[in-house]
């Protein structure tokens, strides 16, 4: 049942990522919705489900852009990794958690992807540019993860992924 | 229990590096089964709210509908006179390649799709998606048009959708001829490009077309039109991309450049035809 609620949310999300339009005079910013599904199971979830996610999200922003197979979820699960090193430092109910880590691992995203598409000589952005597009991406992103964790945790509890009073207690 | 964990996080490893070094061929096919898969809802959800949007605005634009209906009318008369005046072209023009022996131009057919996506899902490319594929007969590299002008390339094709570089983005390049001179060049997207005023960078980060390699002989002039050239191999000649907005030497002074304004609005697009040479035709023409 994780697996298929995985699949669903991580295609929903792509959907709603692909069907908000692009920020071009913020350098192409994104609002990128798979990143926050990877926060959720960063924060929320153990670690072999979290990074079941990641690989997951990761797979769906790969395959439906230009972007070549396995870059995303090569970075998703890295981020996925440092989320759970120190996720037991934090309130994962807190909005500001949400926030703070959508916008963190936004960013770092960002950054690491132009990185892995400069060095491959898929996209050589200017550094100036690379950095608007992350803040703005990073901004969208913390105000969207705190609602898109909700969420996913609620449809984990219906399904009994996870306690249902601890979801609806989120 | 702990095992079993330890060998899932095992396999996602795995699983990324197979998929880091996964070959080409086996790559575009999980694409295009996935984008297959995506396309029905995506198509749904685009063309839903394009409906949505177009109930809102037939309650609150009926006089615009009518003044539009009107200019379209005018339209369609000057386009057929200009029909009727190429059709006695081409007649002269058969008859004249057949007096010289040439061979027959190559011949294209369009094929119509709407647009179901707009700029691709990492953001780091300007793209559409368009839903007619490989089933249409639409492959990687060919010309993408709209009534206005040049829109772009296909680049990724699955059965069922396209995805569309638009002549805006860096990464796209077109061959391309001044129409008034004759003048060769090479039009690319401005893409995001710094500008002079570290400010406006933040505001406004979009720049026009770019002309590159135009001899300095040539004497541009603001709103000279600029049609592909049919070099490159990919767009047939004589499509229209722009007009020149400004020009200047190149800081090399080896050449001039131009800023070039689409001749298409690249973000109302709704409707495109992807150029698909028909096979068999001639040879003169790429």
């Amino acid at each position: 049942m994780n697996l298929i609620i995985m699949l669903l949310v991580s295609m929903a999300a792509a959907l709603l990522q692909m069907l908000v339009p692009v920020l071009n005079w913020a350098g192409q910013a994104r609002l990128l919705v798979l990143a926050a599904v990877a926060v959720y199971y960063a924060l929320y979830r153990e670690t072999h489900v979290a990074l079941c996610g990641a690989f997951v999200a990761g797979l769906m922003h790969d395959v439906l852009s230009p972007v070549p197979l396995g870059y995303s979820s090569f970075m998703l699960i890295i981020l996925t990794f440092v989320i759970g090193r120190v996720r037991h430092l934090v309130h994962p109910d807190a909005i500001i958690t949400g926030m703070f880590f959508g916008g963190f691992i936004t960013l770092a995203f960002t950054i690491g992807m132009h990185l892995l598409l400069y060095y491959g000589g898929h996209a050589r952005w200017p550094w100036s540019m690379v950095w608007v597009k992350a803040l703005w991406q990073a901004l969208l992103a913390a105000l969207v993860t705190p609602w898109v964790c909700l969420l996913c945790r609620r449809l984990d509890g219906w399904v009994g992924n996870v306690e249902v009073r601890e979801a609806f207690h989120a | 229990m702990f095992e079993y964990r330890k060998l899932i996080v095992c396999l996602v490893l795995l699983a990324t590096v197979v998929l880091l070094n996964v070959p080409h061929f086996w790559a575009m096919r999980l694409r295009s089964s996935s984008r297959d898969v995506i396309a029905p809802f995506q198509s749904a959800l685009t063309l839903g709210g394009g409906r949505l949007r177009e109930s809102l605005d037939s309650l609150t634009g009926a006089r615009r509908v009518m003044r539009e209906k009107n200019r379209q009318a005018v339209e369609i008369t000057r386009l057929q006179f200009l029909v009727d005046q190429y059709s006695a072209l081409a007649d002269e023009n058969r008859e004249l390649r057949e007096l010289l022996n040439f061979n027959e131009r190559m011949p294209y057919r369009l094929v119509v799709g709407e647009v179901i996506g707009r700029g691709d899902p990492s953001g780091w490319w300007q793209m559409i998606r368009i839903n007619c594929g490989s089933d249409d007969g639409v492959r990687p590299n060919l010309a993408v048009i709209s009534p206005q002008g040049l829109i772009g390339k296909t680049t990724e094709v699955s059965g069922q959708t396209s995805d569309v570089l638009l002549i805006t983005d860096p990464n796209c390049r077109v061959a391309c001829r001044l129409l008034r001179t004759g003048g060769l060049g090479v039009v690319r997207g401005g893409g995001v490009r710094p500008t002079a005023d570290p400010e406006l960078e933040l505001l406004y980060l979009i720049e026009a077309l770019r002309m590159d390699y135009i001899s300095l002989n040539q004497q541009l002039q603001p709103d000279d039109i600029v049609v592909t050239s049919g070099l490159g191999g990919i767009f047939p000649e004589g499509l229209r991309v722009g007009r020149v907005k400004s020009a200047g030497t190149e800081p090399g002074g080896l050449y001039q450049r131009a800023a070039i304004v689409p001749s298409a609005d690249l973000r109302q697009l709704r409707f495109v035809s992807v150029v698909v040479p028909v096979e068999g035709g001639g040879a003169d023409n790429p």
